[in-house]
């Protein structure tokens, strides 16, 4: 088989271009605009083969930390005559503030979604997987379900797929709903019926993941990028990009700005481009202050960063991380200390409880902010709060969900030390 | 071994470890909660952070957990560097943000290990001024006080009490800073550890509520090494005493049996030690005035003196007890002569105690705690171990766990990496088998449960020798279509195919005769075709074994009273035993009756004490020194802790006319070659200063007895020991030749200090004997000779009568050990008494849950049934259990031993004959 479909032009949104949040493809329709021809691409190659395609792809992951899924998969064993289960799961618990890109898709176009994790299944040659979906997602939950049955029933689920060799079955599992459940090891946790807190790593869930078994997590949206990848190979997907990441990516705006909503982009498209001309720039009568370029938990960037591309390592060179790519604004009218706050006390909320800096520091975090916000600081609280986040910074905590927390906090205590100050010479928020 | 350098000096340690494990080893000051030498490591407290370096060249350093390290050779780290003991420093700060400031009514307070880590992180001004969180408190049981605020979610109870001890019904509830440690509702714990979540939890949400009720600050005890005399095992403890409380019991390390934990019965059932029944005073029976005399000391020794020399060597008759120490038992058989001196034990426990003897001597010694740990592979026979031994199932559990350990081994995944191994294993165990007549609490570890009458377990055993014997893969030779072979056969693969095979079992009231036989015999073929292969068989009492290498196997309670109903007896001595707990109130009477002069020396006013005519008052365990041999015949001395009061003395004393402890060892261990070094347990007063029992932060000291004299009252002496009753003396973690009398280390309040210790991780206690292993190859001469047991009872067959059970036992932690049977606080936890059989059998005969029925025993063969029409019935109402074999009826263990069953005899039941009629 040829490593391209030569018969159609290649999409320009291979992500979006067959989504419909009114009414998703049913299988018949999507298998009219070529829908599994990726997947049945995949199976007319070897599981090595289709792995080579993904590394030389250089797809990354889309949940945030970016880490390139054909390597990723690499670390799962190769079966070897263990006839025992082997699984695939698809993060669905998107919780990260801002971030709301998974949603869409999987209301969209769930079928892209099942074709994704079956070609990942016939490379991992997973048995069982999962879609680990936020309980709030009921719309896209109940819309993957009869893609699965639609599946089920045309034989591209279950035993001898499409009269091949794999079998693979596919469960939706709702989430009792954590945001620590997006963490990997503790969404597995959490799969296995015990508390949602994360393990340590090694083992990797490559090798003892879901009941001990080799285990592959991986976000929505890069499922997502497998279909079309497959069918134009690794060079048009790299192609995609503008800059040095390959592949397109949904990207979102939400905040104070004109036209907030997600859009399907080129990897490297400017994060002014994305503000400006996708999200219709700042609504009228706010000034852009600040924005957080990949959700939640990520360092705040300042409109001299507007011409920065948003890519893995251009966004961390400059001081933040891309996360999911969905961009929060921060506008000239509202108080940066509250939103710190607002977001601080969320992250110390989700908590898993597990380990102690995050546990207690968060919490004393979100006191401190609190009281600054509400003009009981003092001047020693900044001290306090810079040794908190030192306290729970990368490495010092057993996962990544407070270093995350810090980031929103440590930068903002940089780039907005002035209102901090006059919060707590003033004794009140002047913003309010 | 891998050579590591910290803080720029170079450190040999053991491979294999993790960088915690390593500092802790090498005395170095890291502290840590979560982390615990039997529990590991599983990195959530983040306190044990260490900077580790990538190179020579590296000065930045990275910040990583020491108890998730594993060690490597070369290996850089620093404690020191600033910037990861101001990580520390933060840490603990943040952790105390949650931690309320009552220590000064806090029982923790003095030994509190949160205490000890906050000084040694350097955090002392508090920052946050925010509110602290709170919870509400559950009530847990008579044991175990509950106070959550204290709580830092170190994790460590759940995961002692969950994954290490078994228990469900203690958890961890909600999240982030508002994780809650308890059951889902209020009521008492159900495991039998539950009382070490009070040295397990590093602060005071889980303190010791029997402790509480007469509580002291720990540097306020006095306390030395001993012996726990609650069951077979001999478990180290630390008893600890204020003023003549005998105020708790805290864990001895011994690395070969207790490790880091004790049973409830053990840390609980002390109280009797205070109890209002104890003896305090000498009283004499005035047959005259129909009252009772008290006699001075003095007139004491005299009357004994004089009792002795006017009976006749064959008109005396002494009975010798299993739960107090050998030296009492030697001195009370050197006073009345080897052929007047009987066991405590009846004739079917005795004989099997005497073929287990056999067996240790001829064919196999017995295994240690931590090498049943270690097993892969375990056979458990007819012993509900949780129950009669409650140590032993607790190693029983960390043995099921060697099969998830290895995987992860295969894995990379070292042992102490305890979440991961966890993870990795999931519902993976090694082999346990159980063959027994009832449920047991652990089945839920168990790979194979067989629940069988006893007639099928002995047939099952005697197959599974049958396939160890026979080549295994001779298929032909097995039945498709029998059942009990398909399982033999399995059972006996899994024995051959481990490293380590392991036989369990126990003798509590004796087992049945043919089963105890048929397991001796196949532990020694397992033994002959693996010399690795373990066995263990629990015993009744703290001293089973010790009273029996000392009597003739003849001699045993029976045989007592079988003499004391045919000849003539004018002087009975009854050495701490109470008589009622194996026979009825009818029998002993009609003995008592006979005899001219009952001299009863015991601690406590035992039912038997009340017929004595002279009463003599002895110390318990607690006030003596004394030696245990335990199940495997290790002797262990345990040193006193506190003199005894009033007219109180060692019941060696009372029976040698008041001759020192020295001496008594001394002609004691001249009995036998294996007893050369008994004196070594007890070393003898040094001319300068001795080990002090009490620390030097002591208080009250003057003014505890000024209510009594305003002059200071001096120190009790201790002329038998190098341990003296005082906090001057030699500090327990100065002297390293010595067994510690407490664990104390500067900086160190609470027993976590053990570590400075222990010469390695989880190594012996530097000084502390490991006891003598009597049955040792290198032992030429076990003490005495002991007859070989007498011949076996062919297996009875069942009478063909309706309503005729084979009587078997069901124990209980808190109901079978005749001293905690008198705590208040462990009577509340006593089942009440029943009668069990499976709803199958209930069924058919038509009884219903909750009937009374009435039941007498009947003997195993009989020709004529009306024989037993007239015998005396009893009642106990009808409990439905359906892990229960059919054609076996459980009765209380302490019922069956009372009343007089053998387990060649059988039950009859008999509807109330009232019921319906009235």
């Amino acid at each position: 088989m040829s490593e391209q479909d030569l018969s159609h032009s290649p999409p320009l949104k291979p992500l979006s271009q067959h989504l419909n949040v009114v009414a998703p493809l049913s299988l018949q329709q999507y298998r009219e605009v070529q829908g599994y021809q990726g997947f049945e691409r995949a199976l007319g190659q070897s599981s090595e083969q289709v792995l080579d395609i993904i590394k030389a792809s250089n797809l990354r992951g889309r949940g945030g930390a970016g880490f390139p899924t054909g390597m990723k998969w690499s670390f799962v064993p190769t079966p070897n005559g263990d006839l025992g289960p082997r699984y695939l799961v698809a993060n669905a618990d998107e919780m990260e503030p801002g971030a709301f890109k998974d949603r869409w898709l999987m209301e969209g176009a769930p079928h892209q979604l099942i074709e994704g994790m079956l070609i990942a299944a016939h490379t991992i040659c997973a048995t069982v997987g999962y879609i680990f979906i936020r309980n709030e997602y009921s719309l896209a939950a109940a819309r993957l379900q009869s893609a699965i049955d639609e599946c089920l029933e045309a034989g591209l689920l279950g035993d001898n797929i499409l009269g091949s060799r794999l079998c693979f079955q596919l469960h939706i599992h709702t989430s009792a709903g954590r945001y620590i459940c997006g963490e990997e090891t503790a969404l597995i946790n959490a799969l296995e019926g015990k508390r949602a807190i994360p393990r340590a790593k090694p083992p990797f869930p490559q090798v003892a993941g879901l009941w001990g078994r080799p285990t592959i997590v991986n976000n929505v949206e890069t499922f997502y990028n497998l279909p079309n990848l497959l069918r134009f190979g690794a060079q048009w997907y790299q192609s995609l990009g503008l800059l040095d990441d390959a592949g397109s990516k949904i990207f979102g705006v939400s905040g104070r700005v004109k036209n907030p909503g997600l859009w399907e982009l080129p990897m490297g498209t400017s994060i002014r481009e994305i503000i400006e001309q996708h999200a219709g720039g700042m609504a009228d009568g706010y000034q852009l202050r600040a924005y957080l370029p990949g959700g939640g938990s990520t360092d705040f960037l300042l409109p001299e960063h507007l011409d920065t591309a948003m890519e893995y390592n251009t966004i961390s060179a400059v001081g933040s991380r891309m996360g999911t790519g969905t961009i929060i604004v921060l506008d000239d009218r509202n108080c940066p200390v509250d939103m710190i706050l607002n977001l601080v006390s969320f992250f110390s909320q989700e908590s898993c409880g597990w380990c102690t800096p995050c546990r207690e520091g968060l919490p004393s975090a979100s006191y401190l902010l609190r009281q600054i916000e509400e003009g009981n600081g003092k001047l020693s609280d900044l001290q306090y709060l810079t040794d908190i986040i030192e306290l729970i910074s990368f490495g010092n905590t057993f996962c990544a969900l407070a270093p995350g927390a810090a980031e929103p906090l440590q930068s903002g205590l940089k780039f907005f030390a002035e209102d901090f100050a006059q919060h707590i010479k003033q004794q009140c928020c002047p913003y309010h | 071994m891998p050579e590591i350098i910290v803080d720029g000096k170079s450190y040999q340690v053991a491979a294999g470890g993790n960088l915690l494990q390593a500092c802790q080893s090498l005395k170095l000051e890291l502290p840590y909660f979560c982390w615990h030498p039997a529990l590991n490591s599983v990195g959530s407290c983040r306190q044990c952070a260490v900077l580790i370096y990538q190179s020579e060249e590296d000065t930045r350093g990275r910040i990583s957990m020491a108890c998730m390290t594993a060690v490597a050779d070369g290996q850089r780290l620093s404690i020191k560097a600033d910037k990861v003991a101001k990580f520390r420093e933060l840490c603990i700060e943040a952790t105390m943000t949650g931690h309320p400031h009552d220590c000064p009514v806090c029982e923790e307070a003095g030994e509190c290990h949160l205490q000890d880590m906050t000084l040694l992180s350097g955090h002392i001004n508090r920052r946050f001024e925010g509110p602290k969180r709170t919870h509400n408190n559950q009530y847990l049981g008579p044991f175990i006080n509950h106070e959550m605020n204290r709580c830092i979610a170190c994790y460590r109870c759940v995961r002692f009490y969950r994954d290490y001890s078994g228990g469900t019904d203690l958890n961890v509830f909600a999240s982030r800073n508002n994780v809650f440690f308890g059951r889902a509702e209020a009521g008492v714990l159900e495991s039998e550890f539950s009382g070490n979540l009070v040295e397990v939890c590093p602060t005071g949400v889980f303190t010791d509520k029997t402790y509480s009720q007469h509580y002291s600050r720990k540097w306020d005890l006095q306390s030395a090494p001993a012996i726990c005399i609650h069951c077979s095992v001999g478990c180290n403890i630390y008893p600890a005493e204020r003023n003549g409380i005998l105020r708790r019991i805290s864990n001895r390390f011994h690395s070969q049996l207790n490790g880091h934990f004790l049973c409830d019965r053990g840390r609980f059932g002390y109280e009797f030690v205070n109890h209002a029944k104890r003896n305090e005073q000498v009283w004499q029976r005035n047959q005259q005035s129909k009252c009772t005399d008290q006699l001075d000391t003095q007139q004491a020794f005299n009357r004994l003196t004089e009792l002795l020399a006017t009976t006749d060597q064959d008109e005396l008759v002494a009975i010798g007890s299993s739960r107090t120490s050998l030296e009492n038992n030697f001195s009370l058989q050197c006073l009345v002569g080897k052929e007047n001196f009987y066991s405590d034990m009846k004739s079917v426990v005795q004989i099997q105690v005497n073929q287990l003897l056999a067996h240790y001597r001829q064919v196999q010694q017995s295994s240690d705690l931590q090498s049943l740990e270690q097993s892969d592979c375990l056979l458990l026979i007819g012993e509900d171990v949780t129950q009669t031994a409650p140590r032993v199932a607790l190693a029983v559990r960390q043995m099921s766990r060697n099969a998830g350990i290895e995987k992860a081994a295969a894995l990379g995944i070292p042992y102490w990496s305890d979440a991961e191994v966890k993870n990795i294993s999931q519902d993976l165990k090694s082999p346990l088998h159980i063959i027994s007549h009832c449920h047991t609490k652990l089945d839920d570890i168990a790979t194979s449960i067989d629940t069988r009458h006893p007639d099928v377990q002995l047939l099952l055993i005697e197959k599974i020798s049958h396939y160890l014997i026979v080549d295994a893969n001779i298929s032909t030779q097995i039945d498709p279509d029998n059942e009990l072979d398909q399982t033999a056969l399995a059972i006996s693969i899994d024995l051959r195919n481990a490293q380590h095979p392991f036989i369990l079992t126990g003798i509590h009231l004796g087992q049945n005769s043919a089963i105890f036989t048929a397991t001796l015999l196949l532990s020694a073929i397992l033994y002959q075709l693996n010399p690795a292969a373990g066995f263990i068989c629990t015993l009744p009492q703290a001293n089973s074994l010790g009273l029996s290498l000392l009597n003739d196997g003849d001699c045993d309670l029976d045989a007592a009273l079988q003499r004391l109903t045919e000849h003539k007896t004018k002087t009975l001595i009854i050495l701490e035993t109470d008589l009622y707990r194996y026979y009825s109130v009818e029998k002993l009477q009609y003995l008592f009756d006979n005899v001219e002069n009952i001299i009863v020396l015991d601690h406590l006013l035992t039912a038997t004490a009340e017929q004595a005519d002279l009463l003599l008052p002895t110390c318990s365990f607690a006030e003596s020194h004394g030696s245990w041999v335990n199940y495997e015949g290790r002797l262990q001395g345990g040193i006193k802790c506190f003199a005894a009061s009033k007219q109180r003395r060692p019941a060696y004393q009372w029976l040698t006319n008041d001759t020192d402890f020295q001496s008594i060892i001394k002609d004691l261990s001249g009995l036998s070659d294996c007893l050369k070094t008994l004196g070594s347990l007890y070393p003898k007063q040094s001319g300068g200063f001795n080990n002090a029992r009490k620390s030097v932060r002591e208080s009250g000291r003057t003014a505890l007895s000024s209510y009594i004299d305003i002059k200071e009252i001096p120190p009790d002496n201790d002329f038998d020991s190098n341990y003296q009753h005082s906090s001057e003396g030699i500090a327990s973690h100065i002297d390293k030749n010595q067994s510690p009398a407490y664990i104390w280390s500067p900086n160190w309040n609470s027993n976590e200090a053990v570590s400075h210790f222990q010469q390695t991780d989880n190594g012996a206690i530097r000084g502390a004997p490991q006891g003598i292993l009597l049955f040792d190859k290198t032992a030429n001469d076990t003490v005495f000779r002991v007859k070989n047991a007498t011949g076996e009872a062919p297996l009875a067959k069942p009478p063909n009568v309706d309503k005729l059970f084979k009587v078997l036992p069901f124990h209980h932690i808190f109901n079978d050990e005749e001293l905690s049977s008198y705590v208040a606080t462990v009577q509340q936890l006593q089942p009440k008494a029943c009668l069990k059989l499976n709803s199958q059998q209930a069924q058919s005969l038509g009884f219903t849950a909750g009937e009374q029925l009435h039941y007498c025993f009947v003997p195993a063969i009989i020709s004529n049934h009306d024989r037993f029409k007239s015998k005396e019935t009893q009642s106990l109402p009808l409990q439905i259990d359906d892990g229960i074999a059919t054609g076996v009826i459980l009765l209380p263990a302490n019922i069956i031993q009372q009343q007089g069953a053998s387990f060649d005899n059988w039950l009859l039941l008999t509807r109330t004959s009232t019921r319906g009629e009235s």
